[in-house]
């Protein structure tokens, strides 16, 4: 059942990037409760965190962003229960209520895109922006450097 | 009789894993899951927060109560398996049941060692591998007005989870470990060195190259025990908490003829050394990913992916585990520790160590023949995932080696097409890797 389950992921072309590190300002907004970029990085605020991250070194750079695995280790190897694939959508969804931060799956991730949060004391990774037909960091990014394949 | 397609014995992680690996590839199979343990299963790292009082027993279970009806899995728990007949094709438990299967799983797990030192059995000395363990503790603490003073005999995993807790609780640790260090089988010495300066301001007291001698019940000071030592000493204490390590369970499977040293023998499918039987978790005896031979490898996702893989072929998948290896994760006192692979350079030599330190992290990687073979990492975890793909690839760093000791090391340090074959998934088949 779960190889039937229709799959979205999103697919980092590093060519096309241009390291303006727009993607982490949408993914962060997103993810605000306000989900609005003026007022999540508003002035006197605690500028919020994201689950994409931009690298970069001379001319390369790229989204550093869960590539939602069939067979994924961080679920795998979580602890808690925290980090579960919804066979329904092959999404791998992490519940940071029931993170405890013991780190097990940034240590599975092969990609190293499971961000630790060292201030809240958990994990953040991509969701793929429930509620959304396109997240938010593909929508954004102004030279298709992500894009959603399905 | 009831009798099922799937039967498993053991309702912890590699129990689960094997649900979830069966489900996979069967949807409607019957699965039976017997759990000597009362309860759905829970997140057995987490008994450290039961016992420190961060989190409630239903905080901590590992799938939510939805599980097994949604799996559609009949659990028994409670009931310890008693007796396998492997002809027969039954398993009889100590409520009395017998039950039918076609498949059977073992994940029974261990048994925490306790030394053969005399008080043994005092009623203050415990061990911390179960949920009830850490009830049992809080009971026992509560009774003697929250106590004041434990003695820890062990500076492992389990050891350094029980010390931060009982510290939470407001209580003097004194660490007692028989090498000259903590997690010695998990890090490289340095890195050692490093976490223990963390004990040390947290006020754990080590006692190193040391080991209980025994237990007598003198009343000193206001504590009911003495904790004996090797040297001689003696600490005054409530508790002896005994976090060694674990033996497998591996009685059951022996008594009934399957293959079993160290734990239960099984091959890289997960199937022991009778068709249609399979193990995982702590009990099994699995592949070395450096030696190929087998010898357990208690750590977490290894019972799970075992699982998975055994449950897939028990369904009549045909899969491979294909990754023994140590990982090692922990935050201890806020300190982020991850190891992976080989962390002490093995007998035999040729293997280089790489250090780097600064503000905050350190990091260790042994090489050997121009590849990665394990590493330990204090402060900057981040990327130590791309690290455990490195090695289990059996990629050449050649290139690339320098930018593994950076602290913000990430996919970028890697050539473009050793990325790629990571962004794609293809980093564990170590034969279609172009870069090995």
């Amino acid at each position: 059942m779960n190889k039937l389950a229709p799959r979205k992921r999103i697919q980092v072309k590093e060519e096309a990037c241009i390291g303006c590190h727009l993607c982490e300002f949408y993914c962060a907004a997103e993810h605000h409760p306000s989900k609005d970029l003026l007022k999540a990085f508003g002035p006197g605020r605690e500028r919020p965190r994201g689950r994409v991250r931009v690298v970069e070194e001379g001319p390369v750079s790229f989204a550093l962003v869960c590539r939602h695995c069939d067979e994924p280790l961080c679920v795998f190897a979580c602890v808690s229960g925290a980090m579960e694939r919804d066979p329904e959508t092959g999404k791998v969804i992490h519940d940071p209520e029931r993170c405890v931060g013991c780190l097990s799956c940034v240590l599975a991730c092969s990609n190293g895109t499971i961000l630790w949060d060292e201030k809240r004391g958990v994990v953040a990774k991509c969701d793929l922006c429930p509620g959304r037909e396109v997240p938010a960091c593909v929508a954004g990014c102004p030279n298709e450097a992500l894009i959603l394949s399905e | 009789m009831e009798s099922y397609r799937y039967l498993i014995i053991g309702n912890s992680t590699g129990g689960i894993g094997t649900v979830e690996g069966i489900r996979a590839v069967d949807p409607e199979g019957p699965i039976a899951v017997i759990g000597e343990e009362p309860g759905p299963a829970y997140a057995r790292p987490l008994i450290s927060e039961l016992l420190s009082g961060e989190k409630t027993q239903e905080q901590i279970f590992y799938r939510p109560s939805r599980f097994y009806p949604d799996n559609r899995v009949d659990l028994f728990a409670g009931t310890r398996a008693e007796e396998i007949d492997i002809s027969g094709r039954l398993v009889r438990t100590g409520d009395g049941k017998t039950r039918g299967w076609e498949k059977l799983l073992l994940a029974v797990g261990g048994t925490p060692i306790v030394p053969e030192f005399e008080g043994r059995e005092n009623p203050g000395v415990f061990t911390f591998t179960t949920r009830e363990d850490a009830l049992q503790i809080r009971e026992y603490l509560r009774k003697r007005g929250g106590g004041k003073r434990v003695v820890i005999l062990g500076g492992g995993l389990i050891g350094l989870k029980a010390a931060e807790a009982f510290r939470a609780r407001g209580l003097e640790v004194v660490m007692v470990e028989l090498q000259d260090r903590v997690l010695a089988p998990v890090l490289d010495p340095a890195s050692s060195r490093w976490l223990e300066n963390v004990l040390s301001r947290e006020g754990i007291s080590l006692r190193f190259r040391e080991t209980v001698a025994g237990v007598r019940s003198v009343r000193t000071g206001g504590f009911p025990l003495s904790v004996e030592l090797k040297s001689g000493d003696s600490i005054p204490a409530d508790l002896l908490l005994v976090a060694i390590g674990v033996r497998p369970r591996v009685e059951l499977a022996q008594a009934s003829g399957l293959q079993a040293d160290r734990g239960i023998m099984v091959n890289q499918k997960m199937e022991t050394s009778t068709a249609g039987i399979f193990s995982c978790g702590d009990v099994a005896s699995i592949g070395d990913f450096f030696t190929g031979t087998n010898r357990p490898i208690p750590v977490w996702i290894n019972a799970y992916w075992g699982g998975r893989v055994a449950g897939m072929n028990m369904a009549g998948e045909d899969r491979e585990f294909e990754m023994g290896m140590m990982m090692n994760s922990l935050r201890v006192f806020g300190q982020p520790v991850i190891s992976a692979g080989l962390v002490n350079p093995p007998a035999g030599g040729g293997v280089e160590v790489l250090q780097g330190e600064e503000k905050g992290s350190r990091r260790a990687l042994l090489v050997r023949d121009g590849r990665l073979l394990g590493f330990s990492i204090l402060g900057e975890i981040q990327s130590a995932g791309i690290l455990a793909a490195l090695i289990r690839s059996r990629a050449e760093i050649g290139e690339f080696r320098p930018r593994l000791l950076k602290p913000d090391f990430s996919l970028l340090d890697l050539p473009r097409g050793f990325r790629q074959e990571l962004r794609e998934g293809r980093w564990n088949r170590s034969e279609k890797s172009t870069l090995v």
